[in-house]
């Protein structure tokens, strides 16, 4: 095949979510597509017919897809699996269809189908995956994702997805595996080094999630939300100095990242620098208006200031907003309640 | 300062930016599975600290009962308390294990009573809980020791789910239930921790006891049901949240064998937090005893002692109320020390899993910082849940260690693939002498490495040969008594304080000990970690020196004793205003 068949699904979706890429995509993939049917081959005369009847359906269905023209799609999906019930192709097409306009219920039961009917394409696992995903469903997504990578092991995209819904449902030493089978397979997989690296942090592992979030950056320095990952991670492991060097960065490629902020308003008052936190922390509580947490820095950086009357109006907020905040489970973790 | 999300980015992947969003909003911190950093087994170097259960060869066989297996309602979780004491005056620390109980035996009036070992000098322990008198039947949790009478012998307060009890000690192995006419039945309430320390300093022990919930056992919460009877999504036993706290005691002693309840005077924990532990320093130094109390699921409550017989409760503001980002944690156990070498008391917090354990440090101006991720103490501690902890200097070197008992509350996580296990291996945190610490549980001998369901921690030097041993308590389980076996040739002191003035306890005594180039400054204490009380002597690792250059005892009094030099290895008593009344000989290592 010209491009692997796992990534058609995610081609079609790309096209509609990356204006930029869109022809590009398109005519790609509608080559890979062409280039899957013709390998098919071998069939009777009458066979012939039907069967280009079905490729045309089935491109034309997936320029559909492509065009944004969801209705016509759907329209043509159901006419298409009445005609060819038995084509894998056509119900994950029209599941396809039924994803890119939130029928979730639909996308999965035509997925299924293409599924039942053709257990050897990792494809339909794959976009199966995908519909579970979006809804949150991480346990029937990562079952999908498991099919996906026995039928395709080379499919790095797979491994990462599968490995992150692993770490969606709390498996995280699966979830590190994962992320590094992805990387074996595509050093330069988009974040899989990030993913992993979370996985790691996610267990106090800081200096291996050190680590990979700097490999992610060697080949993604503009990406503001690995940088601040790495500056929240040298926060937390107590090297301030670094730690401000790329929360400065962060907070600098993103101006709406809060935590970002936060965490810089952190790092100056480990460094003892209390009167440029304040700046650092008031910008997070204006991103961030019903979290707390600036509120207390603020107040603790305003009470080593000697700025009573601003320390005390920072309590109080800081109290008004812990109580505002709702609580979950029966036991508090420090985090987010 | 929020949960760490699983970040994404839009247009990276085939995936909708829904699918990302999604993906992104519902992810949790997760949890590591009982398994060590990949390189927890590779640095080995440098670990001389050993530890051996020696439980069944001591003669320990208590069993800790409570409640049922599934643990379908909050009090089956919380039992475990332990003190470490000379109950006897004999000079060897003895046990006793508080017990709890099952909902159909408390019904039912069956016993499950606490246990008494008494120590034979020779590594072994007799259980005399039969002839001792503590033998009262309820579902107790913790303990706190203290001379409350000044008589020369540690008296016992256990607390229970209604209640708690005060033991006087009768100075011949037995104890009688003085509580009545003490006035420290804390009636009604579910006791913790509780902890002897003298905060006005009278020169008698006065009587602290968190409370956690008001519990109505003929209307239990029903397991499972409701919003604050889950974890992460599946049925569990519910609370703290979801039902009433119960506000915490505060006993001033009169001097005459009785107390006063100066809970509401003092305005002591107005908002019925969920009390777990208890904690007296005196962490600005003004040589007036302080209070921290860890509670659950709320913020942990500083009073600072305004040396006029009254508190202000400065936690928020000290940084010791809040997780480092401000956010309510669920405190369990609490030690202090001075584990830098400032001169300045320093606090260590065990909390729930998905969250880190707190070492704050003292910043010398009333304020703290919480340093548990820059000293390697916090990551590893997010997968587990903390109960007891305990500084200790295990390697003598002069730098206090940690060890913390660790065990899930919730069985139920067994029977799910959340990386979280219902039994959890204890840590032990070496202090690298800079600032940071290093986990070498599983370096430190086999018993370390197997998993348990922890709860309290006490330390002691139970055979008298100048190395402090650790014992922990099991849930539904038998005790572990971890001796300690590191073998070096680094020194020690230890100090037993007599208070004449001040409580005969001598706790709050402030001990100030320099040997070598190390300046080491401790305060007495018997009560602190969960529900335990320790080895109330000061033992000071003082690693190659042999000599002792000074010690300087700052009694609760504000007199001051100067003594020294004095050989290490020994045990010195100092009484106050008399300096050293005996030395002691020690057995070989």
């Amino acid at each position: 095949m010209g491009i692997s068949p796992a990534l058609i699904g995610c081609l079609l979706l790309l096209s509609s979510l990356v204006g930029q890429s869109r022809a590009t995509l398109v005519a790609f993939n509608h080559r890979a597509m062409l280039d899957d049917l013709h390998e098919e081959g071998g069939a009777t005369s009458t066979e012939q017919a039907n069967t280009e009847s079905l490729q045309s359906a089935r491109e034309t269905l997936l320029h559909d897809l492509q065009a944004g023209r969801l209705d016509e799609a759907i329209e043509l999906g159901q006419n298409s699996v009445v005609r060819w019930p038995r084509d894998a192709e056509i119900h994950h097409l029209l599941g396809l269809a039924y994803f890119k306009t939130q029928q979730h219920s639909l996308a999965t039961t035509e997925l299924q189908r293409a599924e039942g009917l053709d257990r050897t394409n990792a494809n339909f696992p794959f976009d199966l995956a995908l519909v579970y995903l979006d809804q949150g469903q991480y346990s029937p997504a990562a079952s999908e994702l498991e099919k996906a990578t026995k039928l395709d092991r080379n499919n790095a995209l797979a491994h990462v997805l599968l490995g992150r819904a692993y770490q969606n449902t709390n498996r995280t030493l699966d979830a590190i595996e994962q992320f590094r089978e992805a990387i074996k397979l595509d050093p330069d997989v988009r974040l899989g080094h990030y993913d992993l690296g979370f996985a790691y942090a996610s267990l106090g592992r800081n200096s291996e999630a050190i680590s990979e979030y700097e490999k992610e950056i060697e080949r993604h320095p503009e990406n503001a939300t690995v940088v601040y990952e790495l500056g929240h991670l040298l926060l937390q492991t107590g090297d301030w100095k670094s730690a401000l060097k790329f929360l400065e960065q962060a907070t600098q490629l993103d101006r709406q990242n809060a935590d970002a902020f936060y965490d810089l308003g952190k790092a100056r008052m480990f460094l003892g620098d209390h009167t440029a936190a304040v700046p650092a922390f008031e910008r997070s509580a204006e991103l961030k208006p019903s979290d707390p947490s600036p509120h207390y820095q603020l107040a603790r950086a305003f009470d080593r200031l000697g700025e009573r009357d601003d320390s005390r109006r920072e309590w109080q907020r800081f109290n008004d907003l812990s109580k505002a905040q709702p609580q979950r489970g029966g036991m508090a973790s420090g985090q987010s309640q | 300062m929020t949960a760490r999300l699983f970040l994404i980015f839009l247009g990276f992947s085939c995936l909708s930016a829904s699918v990302w969003n999604l993906i992104s909003a519902s992810a949790q911190v997760t949890h590591a599975q009982q398994i060590l950093p990949k390189d927890a087994h590779s640095s080995t170097a440098g670990s001389a600290i050993s530890l051996a259960d020696v439980t069944r060869a001591a003669g320990i066989d208590f069993h800790l009962t409570c409640g049922s297996l599934e643990k379908h309602y909050i009090m089956e979780t919380m039992c475990g308390g332990v003190a470490v004491f000379d109950y006897d005056n004999d000079g060897w620390m003895d046990i006793y294990f508080v017990n709890g109980s099952t909902l159909d035996d408390l019904r039912a009036g069956k016993c499950h009573t606490g246990k008494l070992y008494h120590n034979n000098h020779d590594g072994t322990y007799t259980d005399v809980t039969a002839r001792s008198g503590l033998t009262h039947c309820g579902w107790g949790f913790g303990v706190a020791v203290g001379d409350y009478d000044n008589d020369g012998w540690d008296d016992l307060y256990v607390t229970y789910l209604n209640g708690g009890i005060l033991y006087h000690n009768n100075y011949d192995g037995t104890f009688t239930d003085v509580t009545a006419k003490a006035g420290v039945g804390n009636t009604g309430n579910w006791g913790t921790s509780a902890a002897f320390g003298d905060y006005d300093n009278d020169g008698k022990l006065d009587l602290y006891v968190a409370n956690y919930v008001a519990l109505d056992l003929e209307h239990l919460p029903a397991f499972g049901e409701g919003p604050f009877c889950q974890y992460r999504g599946i049925p569990v036993s519910c609370g703290p949240r979801g039902l009433k706290g119960a506000r915490d005691r505060l006993y001033h002693n009169n001097g005459d064998g009785t107390f006063t309840d100066v809970t509401e005077k003092l305005n002591i924990d107005p908002d019925s937090y969920y009390g777990l532990g208890v904690l007296w320093l005196d962490y600005d130094n003004d040589g007036c005893l302080d209070l921290y109390v860890a509670n659950d699921s709320s913020p942990s409550l500083l009073y600072h002692n305004n040396c006029h017989g009254g508190f202000d409760e400065v936690g928020a503001q000290a940084g010791v109320a809040y997780s480092a980002d401000g956010r309510p944690q669920a405190g369990m156990g609490i030690d202090s020390a001075d584990y830098d070498h400032d001169g300045w008391p320093d606090i260590v917090k065990t909390n729930f899993s998905d969250d880190s354990n707190n070492l704050y440090h003292n910043d010398r101006d009333g304020t703290f910082t919480d340093m548990a991720g820059p000293a390697g103490f916090g990551p590893i501690s997010i997968p587990y849940l903390g109960f007891g902890v305990k500084f200790a200097d295990l390697d003598n070197d002069g730098w206090p260690d940690i060890f913390v008992a660790n065990g899930h509350v919730n069985p139920q996580v067994d029977q799910h693939s959340f990386g979280v296990t219902y039994a959890e291996r204890p840590f032990l945190f070496r202090n690298l002498e800079d600032g940071k610490f290093e986990e070498i549980g599983i370096r430190t001998g086999a018993a370390l490495s197997r998993r348990y369901v922890g709860r309290g921690a006490a330390v002691g030097d139970f055979e008298n040969r100048g190395a402090e041993d650790v014992l922990m308590t099991v849930l539904d389980g038998s005790p572990v008594l971890l001796r300690n076996r590191t073998a070096n040739t680094n020194h020690w002191i230890t100090i037993k304080t007599v208070g004449t003035q001040s409580n005969r306890d001598g706790f709050g005594a402030r001990v100030r000990v320099k040997a070598g180039s190390l300046v080491h400054n401790a305060e007495v204490r018997a009560n602190s970690s969960f529900e335990s009380a320790s080895d109330p002597r000061l033992h000071f690792g003082v690693g190659a020196a042999q000599t002792i250059d000074h010690i300087t005892v700052r009694w609760p009094s504000g007199r001051v004793d100067e003594i020294g030099p004095e050989s290490a290895d020994q045990e010195l008593i100092i009484k106050e205003g008399q300096r050293i009344i005996s030395r002691l000989p020690k057995k070989p290592r």
